[in-house]
């Protein structure tokens, strides 16, 4: 349910890009001269361009395009070059917990082009392949100036972060024309300012067990939250259950124990990146995990249970008990 | 010289002379009038404490009657409205405690929803939940059950959620 000001008052876009729905709400006292359709519409506008240069489900993309031959170095477009620049930090930051050459393991899985995810009957039929896992460490190569790049000797899926860097850069295009704007792409929000009341945007946290109830409400200035989940994708590949975030240190599927994980934190490619990362840290490691980085989280367990970091909880208005 | 003080009444009288005898009857008139005074006295001295004892009890009774008849009015008149506010508090009260009531038949109707699906989850499950539908079995009538539509404890509303991302093809 939305707060009644929020549906008088604000100007809300909404778009599809990176096989989600984007919406951008921009209060309508906050734009100034600025027409909000225009600034949305250009917001959008960022998500369909990291979607056109990152995807891995268009054999076209310059991504799909370096990663045929990914030791060779290959010219790209900026976007892609940052984005990568990006997923490289985040492997550093992460220790490995984040690693975007996870892509054999999921296409080992099935997980081959955009799936018609949502129902628990999922059923794909796939080769059986050993698990990959990732030994080595990563070390892509830039050359920033001539917009080249090599991706190293396996080939890279951008999907951890591609929607957090969107979620980014559409936010820097709209900081010009509104202090105050919420984007939501699919799960994935970024709060800017304040609601048209003068109050923080309140976000819902979804339950794994029932969409339609949160565990908890946020209440968020200058702030992203992201959530990493395995409600959606998930499926059945040779029998075995399987979802979407992929351990790299052993090529299977990670997070033992965890349904999701919600990241609040100042840039939401970051957020999206520790999502992950603490989904992929199970049940037995999350909390040490995000006490040790200060990051403010909250996650649903297997059995139903939700925790919170000591970050997260100047954050949550309502928590379910 | 003769002895007054033997003289027995039983055997002298008849020979006494008439003066001697009209001076007797004037002394023992006299003493008759004075035993009449002291009895007066006598009798004064005896009744004036006590009438003033009673005349006091009931001039007394007569200010407090007086302070009675002053001071009971007011205090009778005034008691209505204490009586009305009296009887106003009482009635916040009741509501108070309807309110509560009410506030607890929601509580009960939420748990006996949670129980309600605790006990379906058991039996999707194989019956692994069945202690904890034991332990709420014993709640009251869950015939108040519409209260949910009023959850005490709901979300409050959003502009936005985040989770799991859902797939357009």
């Amino acid at each position: 349910m939305l707060p009644d000001n929020a549906v008088r008052e604000d100007h809300v876009a909404v778009g599809c890009a990176m096989a989600t729905r984007v919406t951008v709400r921009i209060p309508m006292d906050s734009c100034g001269e600025s027409l909000p359709s225009d600034a949305s519409a250009d917001a959008i506008g960022v998500f369909r361009a990291v979607d056109a240069a990152c995807t891995r489900f268009d054999e076209t993309s310059p991504l799909m395009r370096a990663n045929r031959s990914p030791q060779h170095w290959h010219a790209v477009p900026k976007i892609l070059l940052q984005a990568v620049e990006e997923a490289k930090r985040a492997y550093d930051e992460t220790h490995g917990l984040f690693d975007p050459r996870v892509l054999r393991d999921l296409v080992a899985l099935g997980y081959v082009k955009t799936l018609p995810f949502g129902s628990e009957d999922l059923v794909l039929d796939v080769a059986s392949v050993p698990a990959l896992g990732h030994r080595e460490p990563w070390r892509p190569r830039f050359r920033p100036n001539a917009l080249e790049l090599a991706l190293g000797p396996r080939p890279i899926d951008l999907g951890g972060i591609g929607k957090g860097l969107a979620v980014r850069w559409a936010g820097e295009a709209l900081s010009a024309s509104t202090p105050d704007f919420l984007i939501d792409a699919g799960g994935d929000c970024y709060c800017a300012g304040h609601m048209a009341d003068g109050t923080p945007w309140s976000i819902g946290v979804e339950d794994p067990f029932a969409p339609s109830q949160p565990v908890a409400t946020l209440l968020l200035t200058d702030r992203a939250a992201t959530t990493s989940s395995i409600r959606l994708r998930r499926w059945i590949a040779n029998g075995r259950r399987v979802h979407h975030l992929i351990d790299p240190r052993t090529g299977q599927p990670g997070g033992r124990g965890l349904m999701s994980v919600t990241v609040v934190g100042k840039d939401p490619a970051r957020a999206e990146v520790w999502s992950k990362a603490l989904f992929i840290a199970g049940r037995a490691g999350i909390a040490e995990l995000a006490r040790r980085r200060s990051i403010a989280a909250l996650w649903v367990e297997e059995g139903g249970a939700c925790s919170i970091s000591a970050a997260m909880e100047r954050y949550v208005q309502w928590r379910r008990q | 010289m003769t002895n007054l003080r033997s003289t027995d009444p039983a055997g002298d009288e008849t020979t006494l002379p008439e003066e001697l005898l009209a001076a007797r009857d004037r002394v023992a008139d006299g003493r008759a009038r004075a035993r009449r005074a002291l009895g007066r006295g006598q009798a004064r001295r005896r009744l004036l404490p006590q009438i003033a004892v009673i005349s006091a009890v009931i001039a007394t009774f007569g200010v407090a009657d007086r302070f009675v008849q002053v001071v009971s009015p007011p205090t009778i008149a005034s008691a209505s409205p204490l009586a009305s506010n009296s009887n106003a508090a009482t009635a916040r009260a009741l509501a108070q405690v309807s309110k509560t009531l009410a506030a607890d038949q929601r509580v009960i109707a939420a748990l006996a929803s949670a129980q309600a699906r605790l006990v379906q989850g058991a039996s999707q499950d194989g019956g692994s939940q069945g202690s904890a539908s034991t332990q709420l079995s014993s709640l009251p009538s869950v015939g108040s059950a519409p209260a949910i539509s009023i959850p005490t404890f709901s979300a409050p509303p959003v502009v936005a959620t985040t989770g799991a991302s859902v797939v357009i093809p």
